[in-house]
């Protein structure tokens, strides 16, 4: 070990420490590294956002190579974009959603939920996804949550969301403002709905009886199979 | 390595070839389209090669943006490269144009391969770490850029100069009597020098090489003190043949130099790369398009895609994993000096590559050719990429040789190629979605180094074989994605693969105008469109809206026949007046003179006034099929040649773009030709018959490059005669 440190200076693995000492102090390489991430960015981003905008709006159904690019795209936003914001999380967390990756998609949607607590649609696709594991105690949990986000501030996490939100809105003809404040009050109305089906399952998962139980079951099968994961 | 037997290498490099060959077939089939750069070089050779088949020389392209020089596109190929022939020949063969170049390309890559094997033999003294290192380069994705770039031209005459340079450098080193080597290996160094110096930006090549100088000296001062004794004394014994090697590079220069001092007029423009405002030569590349992307922006975008192999496509910088694991198995090693000449010059060149860094700033600030580099991250492919690979072979042969005879340390050594394994693997599961073969790779890896170093395996066959699938067996599924995520079903023709040298008159004289153009038109609307072309034709498509095709449909009436003119001065153009003559056809040219011809226009313009004045009104006459009174006799890319027969003095434009190297004859004596309606041709023809020659480039200048092509192609049957004669001496 001793004859190793000694030969420390003769050996390739010093140059590398040194250089890279000098690339990161001397030469502010955490600055160039990042602007190169952005540059980088910019060559990876998706041609264009039209079949994901269509997918949020019309909920036409998009092709499995095109959202791989739009995970792709959004999973690099998400490792290379600093400070964090919940709408990368939001984004990928829909992403994965569409392509039946339910797992990574609560995981986004907790880490977008984390970063912007105020959100509204965050809880409210998490209590939908609970809803749907039957998971009734987790789902009465996120849509409180939902409930006691702020309106306003969704809006104005929205429409400050330039780089990820806004192109997925922007093509619109109409003023985005009202046609998001209008989503909005139909996704409270929804998640109060929602709401009374958790706490009522979450009832009925405390009774015994299996055949109410499963009647139950197959209620919110129904129900929830009409109601969507959104993001905006 | 112990050479028990001589092992026949042939086999391997052929297999290697095919899965090569296997991996590639949709694009080498021609069935999946060429990308990007890859698609602009095709439409250049493909018009070289056509007009070189032909018998002729091509110094014009009228079917290019209104008519353009060819000389930018020939220097960007480098027409003189007498391997180029070999895309005639197969077409002789019975191959189709597309074929025989896609058959080209890949010929020229496996020739660079093979150079890259030589001169890594000549660097190792050692086939088996060479062999490795061609592998490397082979299944690294440098193949994959010869369908969608056109690295490929620089890198393999680069690679066999660096051959024939090493030779000459060891041989010098020698005492023995080695003249006859020393000579065809300088005529090798000689010829690639030619080809490299022959394309329009040999500074890549030169900042390699300069590089390459600099890591040399500062690592091997003292031998080379040796070396250059005895080139001196070489060059003193020698004298006449150092006269002519130098005589003959001077002229390669030649072509080159005289394109740039062309770039400087400022007649032709790459408005889409160009700086705005001032700048010396129209080659000058705007700072945004370098500092877009460099060799650092590269590297981290290969890293996004490296991170997931299923999205491998055009452009991501892949190596096989087997290379990171000799680079990581190699860290702990005590550096010799040649790991330090690569060591140094790879850090050299990624510093004058890495546009972020404060270097490349500094050298663009005081090193002229730095201003033309556009594509900055092309040394990582051709230059960073191979001497990256040389470096780490290099390490395993330190390993090799450094590798311990003692018990303890051995397991010691070996516990830490087994560690570097591992760490590799849990990085691999843990940040990357990695493929199966992936895994294999690794394993083979481990087996092929614990068995290679511990000196087991002696049967040469077996660690051929091993390091062979440890290599391919990654990259093979690797280059399965690139259809998937980067090809396109070839649907439709390339340009040029239907006939176009063809001088098409319209059928009618009809000429529609859309008037209401006219109030829109005021300024510059169209952003720019054109890649490389002539000045005013880039103004004039500019501001001629691009929806209806006006401009397209007016230089479709390749002839107008005028019977009045009047100036223009280009300082002050009066857009409506002139848009009035392209749009809506009014029987009055525009001409423009040039220096000195001011008073010679004025009393043109006086008299065809004078000998028109009552057809002021009526619209210009388009030459249509029918056509009596011209007819055009004979046409090809550089040369028009037509007959006129008017019963009074008119000017006929011809539109096809105005360049100062058109010479205009008419009987047979010199005709003046005018820049008419900004961008075209035009001449006054007097009344009566009368024969009309143009011709684009001067006779020497056309003469000039069939030598060139002679001498190229003389130096290269040369330098392979004397190949053959010291292989088989």
């Amino acid at each position: 070990m001793i004859k190793f440190i000694r030969s420390f200076p003769q050996r390739l693995i010093f140059i590398y420490v040194v250089l890279l000492a000098v690339f990161i102090f001397l030469l502010n390489g955490r600055t160039i590294i990042y602007k190169v991430q952005l540059q980088t960015l910019n060559r990876i981003k998706p041609e264009s956002f039209q079949p994901l905008r269509d997918s949020i709006e019309k909920q036409s159904v998009i092709d499995t190579r095109k959202l791989q690019d739009y995970i792709f795209y959004y999973e690099r936003v998400a490792r290379y974009v600093q400070p964090l914001s919940g709408d990368i999380f939001g984004a990928l967390g829909y992403c994965y959603y569409l392509s039946g990756d339910v797992d990574r998609a609560d995981n986004s949607f907790k880490q977008a939920m984390k970063l912007s607590p105020e959100y509204f649609w965050y809880p409210y696709n998490l209590g939908i996804l609970a809803l749907q594991k039957r998971n009734s105690d987790a789902a009465l949990k996120y849509f409180q949550l939902a409930e006691k986000a702020d309106s306003e501030k969704t809006l104005l996490s929205i429409v400050s969301s330039i780089q990820i939100y806004m192109p997925l809105i922007f093509n619109r003809n109409e003023e985005p403002v009202p046609w998001l404040a209008e989503r909005l009050a139909e996704g409270f109305h929804q998640k109060n709905v929602l709401l009374l089906y958790s706490e009522a399952f979450s009832r009925i998962n405390q009774s015994q009886d299996s055949a109410e139980k499963k009647e139950a079951d197959e209620l919110i099968r129904k129900n929830l199979s009409s109601i969507r994961i959104q993001i905006f | 390595m112990k050479q028990t037997q001589p092992l026949k290498l042939w086999p391997f490099f052929i297999l290697s070839f095919i899965v090569w060959i296997y991996c590639f077939r949709g694009f080498i089939s021609g069935k999946l389209s060429l990308s990007s750069d890859a698609l602009a070089y095709f439409e250049h050779f493909k018009f070289y090669i056509d007009q070189i088949s032909r018998g002729v020389y091509p110094q014009w392209d009228p079917t290019r943006d209104g008519g353009v020089p060819i000389e930018f596109f020939l220097r960007r190929i480098g027409s003189h490269n007498p391997l180029f022939l070999l895309i005639i020949i197969f077409e002789k063969c019975g191959l189709t144009f597309l074929q025989a170049y896609l058959g080209f390309l890949v010929f020229y890559f496996f020739l660079g391969a093979i150079g890259f094997f030589l001169t890594a033999k000549l660097f190792f003294k050692d086939s088996f770490y060479a062999f490795i290192s061609f592998l490397l380069l082979l299944f690294s994705s440098l193949g994959t850029r010869l369908f969608d770039s056109y690295i490929i031209l620089t890198f393999t005459p680069m690679v066999w100069f660096f051959y024939f340079l090493l030779n000459v450098i060891q041989l010098l080193s020698s005492d023995q009597d080695n003249v006859q080597k020393i000579k065809i290996n300088l005529i090798g160094c000689l010829f690639t020098l030619m080809v490299l110096f022959n394309t329009y930006l040999p500074f890549y090549f030169l900042t390699v090489l300069l590089t390459f100088v600099i890591a040399g000296c500062a690592v091997y001062w003292r031998n080379l003190a040796i070396v250059f004794k005895n080139l001196y004394r070489f060059a003193s014994c020698h004298k006449v043949f150092i006269c002519v090697w130098l005589c003959i590079l001077f002229i390669s220069f030649i072509p080159g130099w005289i394109f740039f001092q062309e770039m400087k007029k400022g007649e032709f423009v790459l408005p889409l790369r160009q700086p705005p405002g001032l700048s010396q030569s129209s080659l000058e590349v705007d700072p945004i398009w370098v500092t877009k992307w460099g060799i650092e922006e590269d590297i981290v975008y290969s890293s996004a895609y490296l991170s997931d192999l299923r999205r491998f496509k055009f452009a991501v910088f892949y190596l096989p994993v087997f290379a990171y694991l000799l680079f990581f198995s190699g860290m702990f090693l005590k550096f010799n000096r040649r790991l330090v000449l690569l060591f140094i010059w790879i850090l050299m060149l990624f510093m004058i590559s890495a546009q972020q860094l404060p270097f490349y700033q500094f050298l663009k600030t005081h090193i002229n050719f730095f201003k033309y580099f556009r594509n900055l991250h092309f040394f990582l492919w051709f230059s960073l990429l191979p001497i990256f690979i040389v470096f780490v072979v290099e390490q395993l042969k330190v390993l090799k040789e450094q590798w311990p005879t003692e018990k303890i340390q051995r397991i010691l050594w070996n516990g830490m190629i087994i560690g570097i394994h591992i760490t590799f693997l849990i990085y691999i599961l843990t940040q990357t979605k990695p493929i199966i073969f992936t895994f294999v790779s690794i394993g083979l890896s481990l087996i092929f180094l614990l068995g290679y170093l511990s000196g087991r395996p002696t049967n040469q066959f077996w660690l051929y074989s091993a390091v062979l699938l440890a290599i391919i067996f990654e990259a093979v599924q690797v280059f399965q994605f690139l259809p998937v995520n980067s090809g396109v079903l070839k649907t439709h023709s390339y340009r040029y693969e239907k006939p176009y040298v063809k001088l098409i008159l319209p059928d009618s004289q009809e000429w529609s105008a859309d008037k209401e153009i006219l109030q829109s038109i005021k300024s510059k609307t169209n952003p720019p469109s054109i890649y490389m072309g002539l000045k005013w034709y880039n103004f004039l498509n500019q501001i001629i809206p691009q929806e209806n095709l006006i401009l397209q449909r007016y230089i479709d009436k390749k002839f107008l026949i005028y019977d009045r003119t009047e100036a223009l001065d280009l300082k002050k153009i009066d857009l409506q007046n002139l848009l009035k003559t392209i749009v809506l056809g009014t029987n009055m040219a525009l001409v423009t003179a040039q220096p000195g011809e001011e008073k010679i226009l004025s009393a043109l313009n006086k008299l065809d006034s004078h000998l028109n004045e009552e057809k002021n009104k009526t619209k210009v006459q388009i030459v249509t099929k029918d056509y009596g009174q011209l007819e055009v006799l004979n046409y090809d890319v550089n040369n028009l040649k037509f007959k006129t027969d008017f019963n009074s003095m008119k000017f006929v434009v011809y539109n096809d773009g105005y360049a100062s190297g058109w010479r205009g004859f008419i009987d047979g004596k010199p005709l003046n030709i005018w820049r008419a309606n900004l961008a075209f041709k035009g001449m006054w023809i007097p009344e009566g018959k009368h024969v009309i020659e143009l011709k684009y480039g001067s006779t020497g200048q056309y003469w000039f490059n069939y030598g060139l092509l002679i001498l190229f192609l003389g130096v290269f049957i040369y330098l392979l005669n004397g190949l053959f004669k010291i292989q088989y001496r």
